[in-house]
């Protein structure tokens, strides 16, 4: 492990600290933002990829801890996810219809 | 032995505190003071040790509420609490996060006020309720104390929330809370959801920026070309509206010699 306190670093954290200290351990496991992990059921560190020869693109989120992922496609409004990318646009289309009245 | 199950305290102690306690009732109730002062002073004396301990309760007190932040609402709750659902019937699983109650939209509640019992805290736990199309659209800061939903909220009209609230996999989920449920926000899309690290190939994709100087010379190249055939076009553009200018001018003096100029032009208007 390097000298300095790298808290992304993939390697286990040492434990202990010296008196009147944050051991890095500490750090590490408060530090950061955290997206949910519904199969760890908890706030779990993430790494994103795109995958770009599926169309359209996804981003491909994938929880640390567990190896659990999850696919985005990339739209114009924003990331959707995958699974659900079908019943948004039914959605859409429905809340235009209440709109519309039809 | 009976008092002492309560407090914790030797029999002499405690005989003590009552000897105290009953001499200072006795004086309580047979001490007078009268005291004469114009009622503007009495006023002003109320007024000023309400804002003295106004001032003293808002620079000590801890606020304790937790904050929930969509990007397009912001909203706070008693406790951070989400929930996972597997839905049977989209064969997939979403992120339920509970927020609001008593608490309207950016208000915080001091520890006392939320853990008041039969309070106004225990009416309106849960009021709110985001649902997320993906656990991982919910986001965790500061060790949950806020929480930050990545994705727009919107608000579902009645029958859109009764509908869902129907679903088996809610029912079995959250059947007994969905009472006290008043507003039901579905997040489906997110413009900022990032994870903790990106690799740079795909920041660079996504961001359509170079990684390296090769990457950085051919999108020079690639600027320069567009410059290029951008100005060759305005060129054109440019010089078909002074055709178009000098075309007007004659046909409107009707002159023959200028009417030569543009010979091949006038020809085909002619036609």
């Amino acid at each position: 492990m390097s000298s300095g306190l790298d808290v992304f670093d993939e390697a286990p954290v040492a434990s202990g600290a010296e008196s009147g200290m944050l051991s890095e351990g500490h750090v590490y496991q408060h530090s950061g933002h955290r997206l949910l992990c519904r199969t760890c059921n908890d706030f779990q560190r993430t790494k994103a990829e795109l995958v770009a020869d599926v169309t359209p693109p996804v981003l491909r989120i994938t929880c640390k801890t567990c190896g659990t992922y999850s696919d985005f496609e990339l739209r114009k409004m924003g990331v959707i996810p995958k699974l659900f990318s079908e019943r948004v646009r039914r959605f859409s289309f429905s809340r235009a219809k209440q709109v519309l009245g039809g | 032995m009976g008092l002492n199950k309560y407090v914790k305290a030797t029999p002499s102690q405690v005989a003590t505190m009552m000897i105290i306690g009953i001499g200072l009732a006795l004086t309580a109730l047979t001490f007078q003071v009268g005291i004469r002062m114009p009622w503007l002073v009495f006023l002003a004396f109320i007024f000023g040790s309400g804002t003295a301990g106004y001032y003293l309760f808002v620079v000590g007190v801890k606020f304790y509420s937790f904050l929930v932040v969509t990007e397009n609402y912001r909203t706070t709750t008693f406790h951070p609490r989400v929930k996972v659902v597997w839905d049977e019937g989209w064969k997939t699983h979403l992120g339920l996060v509970f927020a609001g109650g008593y608490n309207s939209p950016g208000k915080l509640l001091s520890w006392p006020d939320i853990e008041k019992p039969g309070g106004m805290a225990k009416r309106g736990k849960v009021a709110e309720l985001f649902v997320t199309a993906d656990p991982f659209m919910i986001e965790s800061v500061a060790n949950t104390r806020f929480l930050v939903i990545r994705g727009k909220s919107r608000e579902c009209n009645h029958w859109e929330t009764a509908a869902f609230f129907k679903r088996p996999s809610i029912q079995a989920a959250i059947g007994d809370e969905v009472d006290g449920i008043k507003r039901l926000y579905w997040v489906m899309s997110s413009t900022s959801l990032h994870p903790d690290d990106v690799s740079p190939e795909s920041l660079a994709s996504v961001m359509r920026g170079p990684s390296d100087l090769d990457d950085l010379a051919s999108l020079f190249q690639r600027w320069q070309a567009e410059y290029r055939m951008t100005n060759e076009q305005e060129e054109e553009r440019v010089m078909r509206g002074l055709h178009n200018i000098e075309k007007s001018r004659s046909g409107r003096s009707k002159a023959p010699a200028q009417v030569t100029v543009h010979e091949g032009k006038e020809e085909s208007t002619d036609e």
